[in-house]
């Protein structure tokens, strides 16, 4: 099975300041590469990843799917902030927090480490996303004055101080894309057959 | 400062099957009292508060603000599935998430253990809440088959399996009242910004 059109997507998540260390194939063919990974397990592996993600694959998908139409809604109404901010905050919450833990490490942990969909969930889960990630469970995150991105902190070791950054609408954007995409493709072949 | 209009609605977070332990003249006046409590901290103590929260209350007002004209277009489009599912999230996030680490935390921590502030704050930081929240952070959440509340898992203790629990719309919506309300009230409290006040639905 090939997903010409979400591959085709996935490669904006180029574009971000860090991104995943995959090779100019993989890049190419992101979703379809995902994709085969999963359908490639054994039964066995698929029976106990479905029993450890805890929530049916299925309800992921009719949840993106509905996520998916918010979106549209949000695009169409791009002009109301009440709707941009709440589409921004469903965005963030579900590329960085709901997708992660629960459904994308569990995923990899069945994966070989040389594995697309590990080198993702890894990457999603250290450097400039687990510190966004941390800004985003804990509500330290704000919008940049100019609205070009978002102001965010995370804590320094376990005392009470905190560093600042900036995360911009491009990496914003891009690893969110790169969260959702994997994980559709992920979902597909969980739910084949 | 007379908080009237969130008096009112947060009156019916008394009604949870688990409340924080409040006098019925406390739950009559929560979010007066509340703001009561904060607005008499010394100025010091406000200006530590207002550096620990790192975000300036204000900018919190103004996405609650946002937040909450979300939630009359949500309303107004309640027969839409796409919407409510959206809606529920953002509820979520906000009331369970967003709001405790990065500013109920620091504020139950500048006010006394007998304030009705610390008895809120505690009170959604523990038992069933915090399993809750965890379930959010991580993702461990999806519908009751017939929409009519929630399932979650969560750790009873950190490395143990995961315990499957349940929580109905009822009790949802009234924990989330009880967070943002809280929110509100403590904001306006902090925030110099005292002509947003109006009167907020939460």
């Amino acid at each position: 099975m090939t997903f010409d059109h979400l591959d085709s997507q996935l490669q904006f998540a180029r574009l971000a300041s860090e991104t995943p260390a995959l090779t100019d194939g993989s890049w190419s063919q992101l979703a379809t590469t995902v994709h085969r990974e999963v359908a490639s397990l054994s039964e066995a592996s698929t029976n106990q990843l479905r029993r450890s993600v805890q929530i049916p694959p299925e309800r992921y998908l009719e949840e993106l799917t509905a996520f998916q139409r918010w979106m549209d809604f949000a695009h169409a109404n791009a002009t109301n902030p009440a709707i941009v901010r709440a589409q921004v905050m469903t965005e963030l919450y579900v590329s960085f927090l709901w997708l992660q833990d629960s459904l994308m490490v569990p995923i990899a942990a069945v994966l070989p480490a040389g594995s697309v969909v590990s080198a993702i969930t890894t990457f999603l889960g250290t450097g400039a996303c687990e510190r966004l990630r941390e800004a985003v469970v804990h509500g330290r995150w704000c919008y940049l004055p100019d609205f070009s991105g978002l102001d965010c902190w995370t804590r320094i070791g376990t005392d009470q101080r905190f560093e600042h950054f900036e995360v911009g609408d491009r990496d914003l954007n891009a690893w969110q894309l790169l969260s959702r995409g994997t994980a559709i493709a992920a979902l597909l072949a969980l739910t084949e057959g | 400062m007379a908080l009237g209009c969130l008096d009112k609605q947060l009156q019916a977070a008394s009604t949870l099957s688990e409340a924080p332990n409040l006098s019925a003249e406390t739950w009559s006046k929560l979010a007066t009292t509340i703001h009561d409590e904060i607005a008499a901290l010394d100025e010091l103590t406000i200006r530590q508060l207002r550096a620990d929260v790192l975000i300036p209350p204000e900018r919190y007002l103004e996405e609650l603000d946002a937040f909450q004209r979300w939630m009359e277009i949500a309303h107004a489009n309640r027969s839409n599935p796409v919407i409510v599912r959206a809606q529920v999230m953002t509820e979520l996030y906000v009331a369970f998430v967003w709001l405790r680490d990065s500013l109920m935390t620091p504020l139950g921590a500048a006010l006394p253990d007998g304030s009705a502030f610390s008895a809120v704050e505690r009170f959604l930081r523990a038992g069933t809440r915090r399993r809750l929240r965890n379930a959010i952070a991580h993702g461990h959440w999806c519908y009751l088959p017939d929409y009519s509340g929630l399932e979650f898992w969560s750790e009873l203790h950190r490395g143990q399996p995961h315990e499957r629990f349940v929580i109905h719309d009822v009790e949802l919506g009234n924990l989330q009242l009880l967070s943002r309300g809280t929110a509100i009230a403590a904001l306006l409290a902090l925030s110099t910004a005292i002509d947003v006040v109006g009167d907020h639905d939460v």
